[in-house]
């Protein structure tokens, strides 16, 4: 029964607000489709903050992808156990990776003022699913290793039942539990994403992959207003 | 507000497709009772199932159907008989195997116990070569893929000889599996429908071929054979190999983008400073 509430109501629950709420925010307030970025509000932890996350989650959101879309190749390509290794290896470090940038944006919003006042409860409730996902994501590459195996195994088949509207919920009835908890969380923060500013994700092209940095600048007399850092 | 409501509304009382079903029967049989059983004649490691409902009620079978363990561990006389009879390889709790489908199940295999008998499955006892050996390692593996496009074992298990680097840890170890799988004929039935909640709805679309079975029941044997103890755990040194691999990376970052604040940003917030 539970299974039946987390692996089929659940995802389906979280892609129609994802979608419903998303576009209806594009459309009634679209100044909020940002990141909402606070890079020129503090600068020095903020490096150590989103350049090892972004990087982290994206490496790792890729490996998912490839699962989900080529999972005969997934699975041709860790035939060979060296190859196997290589890529487990690099997912792990990709998550570890996200995990130090997300532990240390969150500490850069709790140290510094600035950022503090900007922060709302919704950044709190994003960050703490993604601490939570990312954990529980490492913990899986840990103790029930070679995911990217038996995701395209287990999980892609799962996934295209549920997108073509014809849910096997067997596949993912006999998981352990914190493969489970990592499922049952990722559709969480998909119902939740429009809700918050992870909202920047969808907002393609997203040239900032890739354009050069851009330096913001305050345009008025730091010295006569007081500011310091 | 409304559209939201009314979307979630109609998404939830839209019944998915698959579970108002009546059980069918018969496939669940020739997928799940197969491996051991037959009708008829003896199966593989269970008893012939021919007339079962006259040698116990329904009221005793169902509950058995549903969680053997659970009947065997109460301590039951006739499923310790059973068990006896089967030269103690217990029967397993069969996924997806609820009330409803254990009472269609006796009755087709009602329907089927006057039909003809079946011959009974033959389980080989000639050891196997070392070629048969070798290939079902490569099945196992994945260095040969197998027919029908099932995943390789290694996706989720590991035996001391491919170690834990090479084999996954989602299901358990199998250097020792022919030993509690009581030889070639548990393997045998195993591999021919695996029976755990993970595997079935895998194996049961893309099945093992009769000589995929065979190849890698020789490799599994030998593994039970040679192989001292199962394979040492990985956690602690493939945890430290993704933390050197993070910190690599980190440092990369960090010599990629090391002027970032030196050439404009921290002249430029000094200046104002001053």
């Amino acid at each position: 029964m539970y299974d039946i509430l987390f692996f089929v109501a659940l995802p389906y629950v979280a892609l129609v607000l994802f979608f419903l709420v998303g576009i209806t925010r594009y459309r009634r307030r679209p100044f909020s489709v940002t990141s909402l970025s606070s890079q020129f509000l503090e600068n020095r932890k903020h490096f150590w903050s989103t350049v090892p996350f972004h990087y982290g989650v994206i490496g790792v959101l890729l490996l998912h992808l490839a699962g989900l879309m080529i999972p005969d190749t997934m699975l041709a390509w860790n035939a060979a156990p060296v190859r196997l290794v290589v890529l487990e290896v690099t997912g792990l470090a990709l998550g570890l990776m996200a995990l130090f940038g997300l532990v240390n944006s969150m500490i850069r919003r709790v140290q510094s003022p600035r950022i503090r006042i900007i922060t709302n409860k919704s950044d709190w409730v994003l960050l703490a699913l993604l601490l939570i996902q990312i954990v529980l994501g490492i913990l899986v590459a840990i103790y029930n290793g070679w995911g990217s195996s038996w995701f395209a195994a287990s999980a892609t088949p799962w996934l295209w039942s549920l997108f073509t509207l014809n849910p096997d919920l067997s596949y993912v009835a006999g998981m352990p539990l914190l493969v489970k908890l990592h499922i049952i969380n990722a559709f969480l923060m998909i119902g939740f994403f429009p809700f918050t500013r992870l909202i920047h994700v969808i907002v393609i092209p997203n040239p900032y992959l890739w354009r050069k940095t851009q330096v913001v600048r305050w345009n008025r007399d730091r010295k006569r207003l007081r500011i310091r850092d | 507000m409304r559209l939201l409501s009314t979307a979630l509304i109609s998404l939830l009382t839209l019944c998915p497709p698959g579970f108002s079903q009546e059980p069918d029967a018969e496939a669940f049989f020739k997928i799940q009772c197969v491996a051991c059983h037959n009708i008829g004649s003896p199966g593989i490691l269970g008893p012939d199932l021919a007339g079962v409902t006259e040698r116990q009620t329904r009221e005793w079978l169902v509950p058995f159907m549903m969680d053997p363990p659970a009947v065997l561990a109460s301590g039951d006389p006739y499923a310790q008989e059973l068990l006896a009879a089967a030269n103690n390889v217990q029967m397993i709790k069969i996924p997806g195997l609820d009330a409803a489908m254990a009472n269609a199940l006796l009755d087709y295999i009602e329907a089927q116990s006057g039909a003809d008998p079946k011959p009974a499955p033959v389980v080989e006892t000639e050891p196997f070569t070392a070629e048969e050996i070798n290939s079902g390692r490569e099945y196992f593996t994945g260095a040969k893929s197998l027919e029908n496009g099932a995943p390789a074992c290694t996706a989720c298990h590991t035996t001391y000889d491919i170690g834990s680097w090479g084999g996954g840890r989602l299901g358990p170890d199998l250097t020792h599996v022919s030993q509690r799988l009581q030889g070639r004929a548990g393997l045998q039935a195993w591999l021919t429908m695996p029976a755990s909640a993970v595997m079935t709805p895998i194996f049961s679309k893309q099945r093992l071929t009769k000589s995929e079975i065979r190849d890698l029941v020789a490799f599994l044997e030998s593994e039970n054979e040679k192989s001292p103890s199962e394979a040492p755990a990985v956690t602690a040194s493939f945890f430290s190999a993704g933390v050197i691999v993070a910190i690599l990376l980190l440092v990369m970052f960090g010599l990629i983008w090391k002027n970032r604040y030196r050439s404009t940003r921290i002249p430029m917030v000094e200046r104002a400073k001053r």
